[in-house]
């Protein structure tokens, strides 16, 4: 079985936005005074002083949220400063932040770069405001493309855009024409999310009220295709679900990590953490029990797991699924061979185009991804995890 | 003593009030207090209660004191009222003396009102007309004695007006109970013959059995003989059933009551079975008995093929409870170890399906039921076929035969033309009709036992809006057209699903089966044909289309936690469904290839 419980990738939630998307169930809260960030940022480092371990050699960091631009370019000078004097951030660490088109000017930018961060993944979303408007975004088209260029003006070689597709009232053309601007902005990194209806958001709401359509699945199905063969075409890798690289360099190595069941560890309200072995904790959800929590001097995990061998292969398995890598079932920790029902399986799905097998080794294709939880679930159910 | 004893049975058209009126009965002669008491009673499965049927016969021993002065013993024996179980209920009927005729006052005279008068009529039984339910504004009493003067023949005299639901009249009926029925005619000092007439399971003590002394005397302590099966028992104990059992010392000609013997199964006591006296037994058994052969068959399987040994275990239990089941254990290349087996009819399959899951915490996967054939090979030699899979090649077949029944039905007059209809639909020749009433017409007819199996009975309720009752005996084989239709789900065979079929009916039921097939099995990550083939040939088609999209858009670190536990789920559903080939089939895609139309 692989071992991932080498250095830890670092997570940092920041429960803050200037409001909340109509669709978002992250969680985070859209009221920061300074009083507010000031509270969070003491807790912050308190956690991480608290359980950073020393003499390590961190190979990612992700700022996430929320909209962690919103906090103070020079907060994070202080949470590397955090860190225990034996341990530091890798020389080659891919050190990334999320930004939100409306939160932040080319100062910050460069104030971020300087701190520290060297990617940058932004969350565009769409070009097209109409669209924008109806997810309600802080942001419209213009100034997601500026922030593009001032982002590469303040020296972020590894640029990251996310888009949404299945918006209601998106055609084909439009998802196309924001897949065109994001590749000629030159991003390293796409990300495109299909839109999903989520309980308690806004949009579930209508949805629910009968206000707003559901996305069509087999419209959403066919623009995946298509900006497979888009991306493809412009020289990206599609390398996992939802996500494309320029080059296997390019690729998000911190939410690889996730993907391949390696160590993080997570900071901040309802951040999720794993020794890459078998133990999986989370934080307090609600951004006060976080608080209370650290500013008692305790930690604030909520609750843990202990995964057992069963549950962890099925994790590999159905993160695995989702990646153009693939999963090996003699690595995620299947001691068998191949027998009817398994090879059955196989090669049905190899007949109808979804993967390619070499011995244990299951590679989704493109479309294969797209069907990574039912191929999953159909797995578990004959290795009985 | 016997002067005392009163034994009878209700007969009643399904609802005119039979279970109301037995419940009645136990409070009005305070077998039961009103603290034990529940509805219907004597129905003690959960199926019985649920469904409203009979489907055990059972006794029970009540006390009267009679204006007379005199205390009189009233044994009341509950018939089930089903035709699959109708060997079960002239056993029932031959151990009484009488029957109450309950009609419904509101309804009158119907068809199983005559179908069961006309089987005591064979006993040569007293019969009480009962009119139910008189409470019931829409009652009709002067119409309805017209009908058991006109229609049944019998006395309107000799007619108790009731009410099952609020006890009026019911003092009336207990006195003309000792009144009008005969008491038992037999002789105690004459060598012992009692009928078996039903026995259960008892955990506890073994099976118990349930009998009508008819000569002679039975004692605790002493050996007794089952003349068919051939067996000795020592009697440990004897007595009433009441709602407990009573033991006593000894029970007499004439008598209804219990016994236990350290009989280990259902099985070693079979209905209509003669009890006498091991040291001086007699030398003729009762007349009547013949053995329950199973005429559908059927293979059952566990849904998941690892809980084949808990199946095993269940079967092997509910068998102590249930003689007419017959099993063995089968292979299948699809499905894993299960069981083939054999019932009295399709309402026995039901029950015994259904009290698996019920009571035995079951999931199972049950095959097509089919009838028993008879196989002639070119080289002459016949094959006994009951399972689709043992069907030889075609080549080699020279012809098959299959079982047929004859079928009385009995229904007023207005329905002639739909039952005509629904019987030749089922290939039914030589009909005959006359009738049996001022508007009641009896039909006979000659048809396939395999028409009958499946839903046969529900049509005919349906097209005779209940009014028609059904009983058929069997009538031999003739030659049949037979093929073997399988059920091919993404160009793989499902065993469970073959069928043997009359060649007219092959694409009339691939059709539907491909259908029901296509709306159960749930769509997959690729596109699914389902196809009903002969041989090579491809009679049906219906296509799954393939999911769109199986994925959820976003999975990081906090996810997956949440994303596995669902997925976990996903997993459990799948698990609990049949693979064939790279295709999950759940069970009740299975259930619905059997049901016909809707
Ligand atoms: N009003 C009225 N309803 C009755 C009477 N007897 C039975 N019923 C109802 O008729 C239905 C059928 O009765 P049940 O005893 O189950 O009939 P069975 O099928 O012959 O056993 C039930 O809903 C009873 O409550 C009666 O005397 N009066
Ligand atoms: S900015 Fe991001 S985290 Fe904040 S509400 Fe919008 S989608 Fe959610
Ligand atoms: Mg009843």
């Amino acid at each position: 079985m692989t071992d991932g419980s080498g250095s830890p990738g670092l997570y940092v939630h920041v429960p803050f936005c200037l409001r909340k998307c109509r669709y978002c169930a992250f969680y985070s809260v859209a009221d920061l005074d300074s009083d507010a960030a000031m509270r969070f940022g003491g807790s912050l480092l308190g956690e991480m002083r608290m359980r950073l371990p020393s003499d390590t050699v961190f190979p990612t960091f992700y700022a996430g949220g929320g909209t962690p631009v919103l906090l103070e370019p020079s907060f994070w000078s202080e949470v590397f400063a955090a860190f225990p004097p034996t341990s530091r951030l890798a020389e080659d660490a891919e050190v990334t932040i999320e930004a939100n088109p409306a939160a932040v000017g080319l100062k910050d930018l460069q104030d971020l770069r300087r701190s520290g961060f060297n990617r940058l993944s932004i969350g565009v979303q769409s070009f097209d405001d109409a669209l924008l408007e109806f997810l309600g975004r802080v942001h419209n088209g213009a100034q997601a493309e500026e922030m593009v260029r001032d982002a590469r003006k303040a020296g972020f070689e590894s640029i990251g855009i996310d888009l949404m597709y299945g918006i209601p009232g998106q055609t084909r053309e439009d998802w196309l024409k924001d897949l065109r601007s994001a590749v000629d902005l030159g991003a390293e990194h796409i990300s495109c999310y299909s839109l999903t209806v989520e309980d308690g958001t806004p949009y579930g709401h209508s949805v629910k009220s009968g206000d707003a359509p559901v996305p069509d699945e087999s419209l959403v199905a066919e623009l995946y295709r298509a900006t497979d063969e888009l991306l493809s075409r412009a020289g990206y890798q599609h390398y996992e679900v939802s996500n494309y690289a320029a080059g296997r360099k390019w690729r998000s190595r911190h939410n690889t990590a996730y993907w391949s069941g390696a160590a993080y560890l997570g900071f901040g309200p309802s951040a999720h953490s794993y020794d890459g072995r078998s133990r999986r904790s989370w934080n307090r959800l609600g951004l006060n029990e976080y608080l209370e929590a650290v500013e008692s001097g305790g930690l604030p995990e909520a609750d843990f797991e202990n995964l057992s061998e069963g549950q962890l292969m099925l994790e590999r398995i159905m993160l695995g699924l989702r990646t153009s890598d693939g999963v090996d079932l003699s690595k995620a920790g299947f001691e068998g061979e191949a027998d009817g029902a398994l090879r059955n399986m196989f090669a049905n799905w190899v007949s109808h185009g979804l993967c390619t097998v070499d011995g244990l080794r299951i590679s989704p294709t493109s479309q294969g991804m797209l069907m990574a939880d039912g191929m999953a679930s159909s797995l578990a159910a004959i290795l009985d995890l | 003593m016997k002067e005392r004893i009163r034994n009878f049975c209700i007969i009643a058209h399904i609802d005119h009030g039979k279970s109301t009126l037995a419940d009645r009965l136990l409070q009005a002669t305070n077998t039961v207090s009103d603290r034990e008491f529940r509805n219907q009673m004597l129905d003690s499965m959960d199926i019985e209660q649920e469904r409203g049927i009979t489907i055990k016969s059972t006794a029970v021993t009540m006390k009267y004191s009679a204006s007379d002065g005199i205390d009189y013993t009233l044994n009341l024996i509950d018939t089930p009222g089903h035709v699959d179980f109708s060997y079960e209920v002239s056993r029932a009927l031959a151990s009484c003396e009488a029957a109450l005729l309950v009609i419904d006052a509101a309804q009158g005279v119907q068809a199983q009102t005559l179908a069961n008068l006309y089987k005591a009529m064979e006993q040569n039984l007293t019969i009480i007309p009962v009119v139910n339910k008189i409470d019931l504004p829409s009652a009709s009493i002067a119409e309805v004695m017209e009908e058991i003067d006109h229609e049944l023949g019998l006395d309107p005299d000799d007619a108790v007006l009731v009410s099952a639901k609020t006890g009026q009249g019911i003092p009336e009926l207990l006195e003309a109970i000792v009144r009008l029925v005969p008491p038992p005619s037999s002789d105690p000092d004459k060598p012992l013959r009692a009928r078996v007439f039903d026995s259960f399971f008892d955990p506890y003590r073994g099976v118990v059995v349930h009998f009508r002394v008819v000569e002679g005397t039975l004692r605790k302590g002493s050996y007794i003989r089952l003349m068919a099966a051939g067996a000795d028992y020592r009697l440990e104990e004897v007595g009433h059933m009441k709602i407990s059992r009573e033991p006593c010392e000894a029970l007499e000609a004439g008598e209804v009551g219990y016994l236990i013997a350290g009989i280990k199964s259902v099985g070693d006591v079979r209905s209509g079975d003669t009890i006498t006296d091991a040291a001086s037994p007699a030398s003729e058994p009762l007349p009547g008995y013949t053995e329950a052969k199973p005429v559908v068959f059927s293979s059952i399987f566990p849904v998941s093929t690892e809980d084949y040994e808990d199946l095993a275990v269940s079967i092997e239990k509910l068998k102590l409870n249930d003689a007419s089941l017959v099993f063995e254990k089968v292979n299948s290349a699809g499905l894993g170890f299960g069981f083939r087996c054999g019932f009295l009819g399709l309402l026995h399959l039901e029950v015994v399906q259904e009290r698996l899951e019920r009571e035995f915490n079951q999931s199972l996967v049950l095959t097509a039921p089919t009838v028993l054939y008879h196989v002639y090979l070119n080289s002459g030699e016949m094959l006994m076929v009951d399972n689709p899979l043992h069907y030889p090649d075609p080549s080699q077949i020279d012809h098959a035969d299959e079982p047929y029944i004859k079928a009385s039905i009995i229904m007023p007059d207005r329905y002639i033309g739909p039952v005509t209809l629904l019987l030749k639909d089922r290939r039914a020749e030589d009909y005959k009709s006359m009738y049996v009433g001022k508007q009641r017409v009896e039909v006979t007819a000659e048809l396939p036992l395999a028409e009958v199996v499946y839903d046969f009975y529900d049509r005919l309720k349906s097209v005779t809006q209940g009014y028609g009752s059904f009983d058929y005996e069997p009538a031999g084989y003739r030659k049949g057209d037979l093929v073997r239709l399988d059920i091919l789900v993404n160009h793989e065979r499902v065993e469970a699903l073959s069928i043997l079929v009359n060649r007219e009916r092959a694409r009339e039921w691939a059709v539907r089966a491909c259908e029901n097939l296509a709306k159960e099995i749930p769509r997959h990550q690729f596109k699914i044909p389902v196809q009903g083939a002969i041989g090579g040939t491809i009679i049906a088609r219906e296509t799954i289309q393939a999911f769109r999209k199986d994925v959820t858009a976003k999975c990081y670190g906090g996810d997956i936690t949440r994303k596995r536990k669902l997925l976990e789920k996903q997993k459990e559903g799948k698990r609990k469904m049949k693979m064939v080939g790279s295709v999950s089939i759940p069970q009740k895609a299975f259930l619905a290839v059997l049901k016909r139309d809707e």
